[in-house]
């Protein structure tokens, strides 16, 4: 089955505005609002909501930069059959800066969301003692001086890389493609680091004397996977715009998104097999508490949920070669593994706030729309008026005609 | 509508490729001729001088295994409380060599990348006699290997069952299914290129012997048909497996209580420990076999480099795991396990831990150069030291954390005997033998996959022209 | 050019018979191949030293069953392993290895990941020996000494020819479509 792709084509420029940018910012300014009203009443539930918003802020944040991430990770491994998806993972990495206007609420709640910050007289003497160590690390200075340099990379490493990528749609030439093969190598590092420790001080601190060297590509993990499935998502609804990315999009492409979405789901289930097993099977106390809280009762439920949902389904599902071929089926579980991704969050975070059992806020949801709609509407924003595929990209023929041996 | 109008040449794209995958034009006739010379050449006296050492390294394997057999484990330097030392450090190693070919094999083909094929062939060998060294460990470690198939589940007239909540039973279970799947994975893509020397050959016995092994291929389309399939899909299982078997290997430490050993990263981190060596150990043989078989035109630099790339990428992901298992001991504020990192960093075993350091984070950091990156002296060098550093590692994460765990009256040193030592060159040797003998009696590249590349590659995409809209 | 490798006078009446013919590349055969089908001609194969690109479809073949085997093969190792210590190690002789309940599930995943996957290899290699009828250590084929070319040079076409057929309009089909050798080998039968 032999598919030339067009040996002519039309790109217009992404318009300004449109029904996207619209709903999301309405969305966002809405669900902020609805949230912040639930702050306002939430009287005892303060710290849970404002937990809510950070899993919500974790989130999209992470999607972001795994988006970053994976536009590194092509350009070092000078990979063509992408360059049709390049400027989305540019775009989705562009919406990072309104993160830094969406950390305030996490900035100044940090004395209601992390324990750390004023240990209690709750606690037992060596939880203090232990808090007294980790103070050279868990302090609020060094808290918010790491989260501005963890943003400072992640701006950086996406304009250095989206800036050429759109230099070149204006100059052409190699040089470009040159730089961001360069720079892309280069920012790995940087960018593998500072996901893990803001992974360790934004998730991982909410319980502070609970650790895991593994942590850090538990939640990097879960973010590629989502990446990729938002991805697909977006390809799949733009599938028939003839002068945009998606109307070239051919089933080759999406039938890697979907190799892509098992390979990650297997690898998320790895991850979140090695560290379960190994803190089970050790059963050392300082460790298997946060484990024992998360198999009793209603958060075992959701652990069970979450074997289920984000490994089983997802994992034989996508084994079907047919469903790889078929946009709408991959759309389908592309959308089931952003829903499952969010209650993985949840579940990381919440059961330390509750360990007695199940709980869930209303505000979780609001945040979650309310985070959402104002980075995609930003992601949008930037995105409008630069096209939506590097036009003059050298590899884009190979990656137009990309076949499947 | 401001129409600018351009056409995006593929072929300018080449400039970014300095080196090609395949020197000079190619074609099957050629491809047959100079990928099976080697085979059908006499061997020369570098060979056959090579071949001499490494049988006498496989001699000294025999001399080393049959103390140990005799004497018992005693011969060794194993103690309490270092019960694991060099047996169990050159079983990490040996099977961490082995993954390289399985990943180059399996994990590139899955993802398309066409300078795999040139290689592939000689690292999947080099996998299996990787395994078969590292199987000899733990299985002369039992004491009494005889007694070995005790570990498969049997009905036995002792009515006992293995215990399957060991991780020692499931590394039994791991390396015997890699071993297995590689020898089928590695024996079908052999296939066939046997079949080419069977009919290739000159002389009557050549024919004979080639012929049995080749099955009777005659690369008939409705057996393509499958076997295009299958090995794909032998691909996509060898891929978790190989990271199945190292995880598994770095259970046997994590599951335990043991400081520095027990800790979550473990098993992403000793992939990426395997991968790393298993480069470095494959770019320690290509460098000089290229050379001698004659196959620079197939193995180009464009392979060496992207080979030094991956070891440049492994190497920052051991890195990761080093600075994570560090920055957690400290901040667990559990102080065993930051003693474990201080001894290791300050203790009588800091020289191997800093050689470890030096290695395996500062030598493949040379590889950010292209210079290096395309240097075949340097890169050889490089990959030595690396192999050497990997070998600390397992070292130091084995032995520093044993001879000085909770009590420090149980304290004690480990010191290897001749018979460690003896044993562990010895593996090497007889990997060394089996590694040239396949060199001389089988293809080092896969013939029938470059030849297909080679098709591939005279098909050039027609360019795309982009008319830009508003 | 025609010429018939008779090697045995003396062949039995039920050897096979096949024209043998060699293109010069393989889309040349992949497009033979399609034309020789529509004259007919149903017991056809190609021989290459790689797989031909559209050869799967040229020979008009199918899915490949391969997928649907290594499936069988997995879920029985799958089953078969955790079944296995489930049986062993809990139900008929259950140990306590320092206070883990006896059916255990987190330490029986890693071994029943490895049967899964060696069952599915063992059942994927065995099955291709099986659906390609290998090995198979004669084949009329290999009566013509030029096919041998086929593993690692030439492209060839083989018409498998209905009995009491002497194969002459096959031979004739292949030198018109630009066939560089026709040749019409019979099996050997002793």
């Amino acid at each position: 089955m032999v598919e030339v792709g067009p040996t002519t084509i039309t790109q217009d420029r992404l318009k300004p505005g449109g029904k996207t940018f619209s709903i999301a910012v309405g969305v966002g300014v809405v669900g902020l609002l609805l949230t912040a009203v639930g702050y306002a009443v939430g009287g005892a539930d303060r710290p849970s909501i404002l937990a809510g918003y950070l899993v919500a802020f974790a989130y999209w944040l992470g999607i972001a930069i795994a988006a970053s991430i994976w536009n590194a990770i092509f350009h070092a491994a000078a990979a063509r059959w992408m360059t049709v998806f390049r400027r989305v993972f540019e775009s989705m990495g562009a919406a990072i800066p309104i993160f830094i206007l969406l950390f305030l609420p996490i900035a100044l709640g940090m004395p209601v969301l992390f324990p750390w910050v004023n240990p209690s007289n709750r606690m037992s003497h060596e939880q203090l003692h232990l808090l007294q160590h980790k103070a050279l690390w868990l302090n609020v200075p060094g808290f918010l001086l790491r989260a501005a340099v963890y943003f400072a990379i992640w701006v950086v490493v996406n304009q250095l890389l989206r800036g050429w990528s759109l230099r070149q749609d204006r100059e052409g030439g190699l040089e470009p493609t040159r730089r961001m093969r360069r720079y892309g190598s280069g920012a790995l590092p940087f960018l593998g680091l500072s996901i893990t420790f803001a992974a360790f001080d934004w998730l991982m601190s909410v319980d502070p004397f609970w650790f895991s060297t593994i942590f850090g590509a538990y939640y990097f993990t879960g973010s590629f996977l989502s990446c990729i499935a938002l991805l697909t998502v977006i390809t799949v609804l733009t599938r028939h715009e003839q002068r945009l990315f998606g109307g070239l999009v051919t089933r080759h492409h999406t039938h890697n998104l979907g190799k892509l979405m098992l390979a990650f789901t297997a690898f998320w289930t790895y991850i979140a097999f090695s560290q379960f097993m190994l803190i089970w099977i050790a059963n050392i106390p300082e460790e298997a508490s946060w484990y024992v809280v998360r198999m009793k009762g209603g958060w075992q439920s959701v652990g069970i949920f979450l074997i289920v949902t984000h490994f089983i389904i997802p994992f034989f599902t996508l084994l079907s070669r047919g469903l790889k071929f078929n946009p709408r089926g991959l759309a389908f579980v592309a959308v089931w593994i952003l829903v499952v991704h969010w209650v993985d969050l949840n579940w990381l975070v919440f059961p330390a706030l509750h360990p007695e059992g199940f709980y869930f806020h209303w505000t979780a949801i609001t945040s979650m729309l309310g985070v959402g709609g104002f980075a995609i509407a930003f992601a949008r924003w930037r995105a409008a008026g630069h096209f939506t595929l590097p036009v003059k990209d050298p590899y884009l023929a190979d990656s137009l005609r990309y076949q499947q041996a | 509508m401001a129409a600018a109008e351009h056409a995006a040449a593929a072929s300018g794209a080449d400039a970014l490729d300095a080196y090609p995958l395949m020197v000079g034009k190619q074609d099957n006739t050629t491809l047959t001729g100079n990928l099976l010379a080697h085979v059908w050449a006499r061997p020369d006296k570098g060979w056959l001088l090579s071949f001499m050492i490494a049988l006498s390294g496989s001699g000294a394997l025999v001399l080393a295994i049959t103390v140990t057999l005799v004497e018992g484990i005693g011969a060794w330097g194993n103690n309490i409380p270092v019960g694991w030392a060099f047996d169990i450090t050159n079983f990490v190693w040996w099977i961490g060599i082995g993954h390289a070919g399985t990943l180059i094999s399996a994990i590139l083909f899955l993802f398309q990348q066409r300078w795999r094929t040139a290689i592939n062939r000689f690292s999947e060998a080099m996998t299996i006699f990787a395994v078969m060294c590292a199987g000899l460990f733990p299985l002369l470690h039992t004491g009494r290997p005889w007694f070995a198939y005790f570990m498969f589940p049997y009905p036995s007239t002792l009515e006992m069952w293995p215990q399957f909540k060991s991780p020692l039973i499931w590394d039994v279970f791991a390396v015997s299914t890699y071993f297995t799947v590689s020898v089928l994975f590695w024996y079908l893509g052999l296939i066939p290129d046997l079949a080419s020397l069977r009919d290739a050959s000159k002389s009557p016995i050549q024919r004979k012997l080639y012929g049995i092994f080749a099955l009777g291929w005659r690369g008939s389309g409705r057996h393509w048909h499958n076997y295009k399939v299958g090995y794909l899909l032998l691909a996509g299982l060898s891929t978790p497996l190989v990271v199945s078997v190292h995880t598994i290997v770095s259970f046997d430490f994590a599951v335990s209580l043991i400081p520095g050993w027990h800790t979550t990263i473990f098993p992403p981190y000793f992939v990426a420990g395997a991968v790393f060596s298993g480069f470095a150990m494959v770019m320690s043989w290509m460098v000089p076999a290229r050379h001698f078989l004659g196959l620079k035109h197939v193995i180009t630099m464009r392979h060496l480099e992207n080979m030094n790339k991956i070891i440049l990428a492994t190497g920052m992901l051991v890195s990761y795991g080093y600075l994570m298992e560090h920055f957690i001991a400290w901040y667990s504020g559990n102080q065993f396990e930051w003693f474990v990192f201080f001894n290791r960093a300050t203790g009588p075993y800091k020289g191997v831990y800093y050689l470890m350091l030096f290695c395996n984070v500062l030598v493949p950091q040379l590889f950010w150069f292209k210079y290096f990156r395309t240097s075949i002296p340097w890169m050889f060098i490089a990959s030595i030291f690396v192999n050497i550093g990997m070998w600390c590692e397992r070292f130091v994460i084995i032995v520093t954390s044993l001879h000085r765990d909770f009590l420090p009256a149980a304290w004690d040193m480990y010191y290897p005997t001749w018979v460690d030592i003896t044993l562990f060159l010895g593996t090497i040797g007889f990997f060394s033998t089996c590694f040239l003998l396949f060199l001389k009696f089988i293809p080092a590249v896969a013939v029938s996959e470059v030849k297909e590349l080679n098709e591939e590659l005279q098909h050039r995409p027609a360019p795309v022209t982009v008319v830009t809209g508003a | 050019m025609e010429h018939a490798a008779e090697h045995h006078g003396h062949a039995a009446p039920v050897g096979k018979t096949y024209v043998l013919a060699r293109f010069e590349t393989g889309e040349a055969l992949v497009d033979a191949c399609y034309k020789v089908r529509e004259k007919g001609f149903e017991s056809i194969d190609t021989h290459s030293p790689y797989p031909l690109h559209g050869g799967d479809e040229a020979l008009g073949l199918g899915r490949s069953r391969v997928p649907r085997i290594a499936l069988a093969g997995g879920l029985a190792g799958m089953f078969g392993g955790y079944l296995m210590m489930v049986y062993m190690n809990a139900w008929n002789w259950p140990i306590n290895v320092g206070g883990r309940p006896p059916h255990a599930p987190p330490s029986f995943i890693p071994i029943t990941f490895e049967t899964t996957v060696l069952l599915c290899s063992l059942s994927i290699f065995f099955g291709l020996l099986v659906l390609m009828r290998l090995p198979q250590p004669y084949h009329a084929a290999f009566e013509l000494e030029q096919f041998r070319s086929a593993v690692n040079d030439g492209f060839w076409l083989s018409v498998a020819l209905p009995p009491g057929s002497d194969g002459k309009d096959a031979a004739a089909l292949a030198s018109q479509l630009g066939a560089k050798e026709v040749s019409t080998v019979k099996e050997s039968v002793e």
